[in-house]
């Protein structure tokens, strides 16, 4: 079906449409495209296929692996719930831009090469502020613009990395680097930019909040992990991916109890699951890479399905601060429930984030990787709370706002109960997903004791927080500004500007001040001897002359006569 | 904003933790229940399952249940002892 072509180069070109068509005939074109997009994944074999040249150079548009088919799977099911979110908005450039910006994810993900790699990554960076943009506020301008800034700098190393790759070893494709391959730490750093690793991840936080309520569905889905799915296809098994990943499981957890606004708290939490997929990747055993794969594949659906509960509360009340919500649960108990899947999925067993960070940890502990897999444990009771209770309470229980809105849209509905279904569907049948892992594998997720310890750690971490309620020391969730790694631009970084911009404006005019009156003084000497009182300007009387031509002849005969 | 800005600039951070807000009510008596039984069943219930773990420290009775209540507990109290220190108002860089 239509050749080779990679099922993201279908959301691409299909988004061409977007604007011409209109209502419910644009519905079903822009649903339909990632059903095709599966369809055309579905019948294509393992292999590298779609393989071109441009001015050149060896192209392969399309490789199909288990690695890159599970990704792809599950972008295309994103693509799918996020454009089926969105339908609640009738603006075309939001439309088009989802479906630019998914299709290109899908397009990277089924890259051969690093050229193929790199355009679709540009890609990703310019069609997803569009998203931000299209919130139309002042502060989402100027976050989009910071967004932008880091993400088309991310492609920039990747390019001056592929550059260099190229240039050492004349090679092109995209598969693993060691550390210490020409060009790979720009190419590392380029990922982890986009992969939100610890100082370099504050565009996260920063950005996705300030996006439409569906855009931010469609943002949380695609750029992060599809940084997953590079770091897993190029640097498997490098060591210092563990202590990045480690620090991203931690930090971001302490800054998503203190957040007010909830979509931030997703963001950081969300940032906290990427950690655990990068310790997974920096383990790199098969089993570890499986962990991640399938973490990246269930954290899609469940954190989809967060971002979709909370921008549909956003959409009905206008807000999605902590400090401003609760109670909701009166007027939207469908999204409440739905929410409270959502959370619940992150380790809940019938849902997927049970079946998937086990993996991980069991990687972890296999290795014998005790500190690792002590920290990742405690992180997973962490991120529970923030995840699982905080959002869910702080949004539908916790203090009644008073606010009744309206349930959410029907399109929303829809999309967060499909989001729902899968994750259930992954947490009742694991093996369906254990057999699509890039390492296919058979593990038992549901034996007794991985049932009773995991119920366990959800139930202290939830008495926690009923103790803390109690006690009156939570919540304690009010509006502000956090300061982060991102201080280091927007408040240090910003006054260094300002105060070389100040230094540069003194150097300037103490030295055009200091060229203008050293000419001055060299005018005003030259006018003192030429201008019209000068020594050399004035008029002389010929009496004068006379004299000093006597003088000089009477000298000239003196001289003479010596 | 102008370039002297940088100097007239206070330096001092404006607390926002001040505001109040709206009382929360207490945890209700079928919530405490419902928790509370479910920590005394699952932490009966470890006491009878095999463990196969590898490492020794997840053979002590209620381990998992003990780790993920002191981490909780602590991440609460780190977070709210973090948020008075690195809170600043929200047009903190727009100012």
């Amino acid at each position: 079906m239509i050749g080779e072509m990679s099922p993201g180069l279908i959301l691409v070109l299909g988004a061409v449409l977007v604007p011409f068509l209109k209502g419910q005939a644009r519905a079903a074109w822009m649903l339909a495209l990632p059903i095709i997009g599966l369809m055309q994944l579905l019948s294509l074999p393992m292999g590298d296929l779609g393989q071109t040249t441009l001015a050149g150079v060896p192209l392969t548009t399309m490789r199909v692996d288990g690695l890159s088919w599970l990704f792809g799977f599950v972008f295309l099911f994103a693509a799918f719930i996020g454009i089926l979110y969105n339908l609640y908005h009738d603006d075309p450039l939001q439309h088009a831009a989802g479906l630019v910006y998914a299709g290109s994810a899908i397009g990277a993900v089924f890259a051969g090469d690093l050229v193929t790699f790199f355009l679709y990554w540009e890609g990703t960076a310019i069609a997803s502020v569009f998203l931000i943009w299209a919130s139309g506020t002042e502060r989402a301008y100027r976050a989009g613009m910071r967004y932008l800034i880091i993400q088309i700098g991310s492609g920039v190393i990747l390019l001056a990395g592929i550059l260099i790759h190229h240039h050492a070893t004349g090679s092109l494709a995209f598969t693993k680097f060691g550390l210490d391959a020409p060009g790979a730490m720009l190419i590392l750093l380029a990922i982890g930019i986009k992969c939100a690793f610890p100082l370099l991840g504050s565009w996260l936080p920063d950005a996705y909040p300030q996006a439409t309520p569906g855009g931010t569905v469609l943002l949380s889905a695609f750029t992060t992990k599809l940084a997953i799915y590079a770091l897993a296809r190029a640097f498997p098994g490098t060591g210092i991916l563990i202590p990045i990943g480690l620090v991203m499981a931690v930090v971001p957890l302490i800054y998503a109890m203190m957040e007010n606004d909830l979509r931030r708290t997703l963001a950081y939490t969300l940032n906290n699951q990427l950690g655990f997929m990068v310790v997974a990747v920096g383990i790199g055993t098969e089993m570890a890479i499986s962990g991640a794969a399938a973490q990246a594949f269930v954290h899609v659906v469940y954190k989809s399905l967060l971002f979709m509960a909370i921008g549909a509360v956003l959409y009905r009340t206008g807000t999605a601060e902590a400090s401003a919500l609760g109670g909701l649960r009166a007027t939207m108990p469908l999204t409440a429930a739905l929410c409270i899947i959502g959370g619940l999925s992150i380790a809940s067993p019938l849902l997927g984030g049970f079946v998937a960070k086990s993996l991980i940890l069991s990687a972890a502990m296999k290795d014998g990787y005790f500190w690792v897999w002590l920290i990742l444990l405690g992180a997973s009771a962490g991120a529970f709370v923030a995840t699982a209770i905080k959002i869910p309470y702080a949004a539908f229980f916790a203090a009644d706002s008073g606010k009744r809105p309206e349930e959410a849209p029907k399109p929303m509905l829809a999309a967060m109960s499909l989001a729902a279904l899968a994750s259930l569907i992954v947490g009742l049948w694991p093996s369906l997903l254990y057999g699509a892992l890039p390492f296919p594998m058979t593990y038992d997720a549901y034996t007794l004791e991985h049932v009773v310890t995991q119920l366990q750690l959800m139930a202290f971490a939830t008495l926690a927080m009923v103790v803390m309620v109690a006690l009156g020391l939570y919540p304690f969730e009010r509006p502000g500004q956090l300061l982060g790694a991102d201080w280091l631009y927007r408040g240090l970084g910003y006054r260094l500007l300002r105060w070389i911009e100040a230094a540069a404006n003194a150097a300037w005019t103490s030295i055009v001040g200091g060229v203008t009156s050293a000419s001055g003084a060299t005018v005003a000497w030259a006018r003192s001897l030429h201008g019209p009182d000068g020594l050399f300007g004035r008029t002389w009387p010929t009496g004068t002359m006379a004299l000093w031509t006597t003088v000089m002849l009477g000298a000239y005969l003196i001289l003479a006569f010596v | 904003m102008e370039a002297g800005d940088i100097h007239s600039k206070s330096a001092a951070p404006i607390p926002t933790d001040d505001a109040p807000r709206r009382p929360v009510p207490p945890p209700s008596p079928a919530l405490k229940f419902g928790v509370g039984s479910a920590v005394v069943l699952l932490a009966f219930a470890d006491l009878f399952i095999q463990k196969h773990g590898s490492f020794a420290i997840e053979h002590t009775p209620v381990f998992y249940g003990s780790l993920a209540f002191l981490v909780a507990g602590a991440l609460i109290i780190v977070a709210e002892a973090l948020r008075h220190l690195l809170s600043r108002p929200e047009d903190h860089y727009d100012r």
